[in-house]
């Protein structure tokens, strides 16, 4: 079961290894997301508040959505 | 892991902001999929809904049913309200009116970004859940694709041909071996 599938960019920031990156963007993929060929398969399918995590704070937030 | 940004990037920057997409289990519904916008210093965000507005605040899926890839369109170029404002920047505002981009940046223009998030989260509001393929995520000029690990391929000599080739050549040796004791 999978709260929330996100992806994130972050302006400038330093990349992750063997996630897309450009020179003044990073990717980052968290949540329960697949990478396919096609793509990212991001899933939702839990009941309930959202807990995430945010990079760029470090730190790791209940988010009730 | 503490990240440091180095170009920021304001809200009147963000030019574009775009997805090729297509739900493979599940419809729009329950807040997403949508953008969001974080200030750099993150305070609040501001969320960018998908889809066709509907009316309170609810948006649908105009691509419902394609069989194939579709793009959401440039979400910061339309005239709909399909903005809300959740204390970005700490301005106090509520997510619970929306507003249009243009709204949005005539309050936070200079306002520095810190992320843009493409979320989906809103399995709980539908049966099923959602479930979402994203084959491209664009902010301004550049395009993020997932990159798939490479499989590694066979090595050449590798494996059972390799083991026999490898067998073949000691029995060869083996044969000149014992025909050079005989002579």
């Amino acid at each position: 079961m999978v709260n929330a599938s996100k992806l994130l960019v972050a302006v400038g920031l330093v990349v992750l290894p063997g996630i897309a990156k450009a020179d003044s963007f990073s990717l980052y993929s968290f949540g329960d997301n697949v990478v396919t060929p096609s793509g990212f398969l991001l899933t939702s399918n839990t009941p309930g508040p959202v807990l995430w995590w945010h990079e760029a704070n470090n730190h790791q937030s209940p988010y009730g959505r | 892991m503490k990240l440091t940004i180095t170009n920021p990037l304001t809200v009147a920057d963000l030019l574009t902001l775009s997805a090729d997409y297509k739900m493979t289990t599940g419809t729009f519904g329950g807040g997403s999929p949508r953008f969001t916008l974080e200030d750099a210093s993150g305070i609040g965000t501001a969320y960018i809904y998908w889809g066709t507005p509907t009316g309170g605040g609810s948006f649908s899926d105009p691509n419902a049913g394609s069989v194939g890839l579709v793009s959401t369109g440039n979400l910061v170029a339309t005239s709909d309200i399909r903005v809300y404002d959740n204390n970005f920047n700490g301005d106090g505002a509520s997510s619970n009116f929306g507003l249009t981009w243009t709204q949005f940046v005539a309050n936070n223009g200079n306002v520095n970004l810190g992320d843009v998030y493409l979320d989906l989260d809103g399995g709980w509001s539908m049966e099923g859940g959602q479930q979402m393929l994203v084959n491209n995520f664009t902010v301004n000029n550049q395009v993020f694709t997932a990159e798939v690990a490479p499989v590694p391929g066979p090595i050449v000599g590798a494996g059972f041909p390799g083991l026999m080739m490898a067998f073949g050549g000691l029995l060869a040796w083996r044969r000149r071996r014992n025909q050079a004791a005989i002579t």
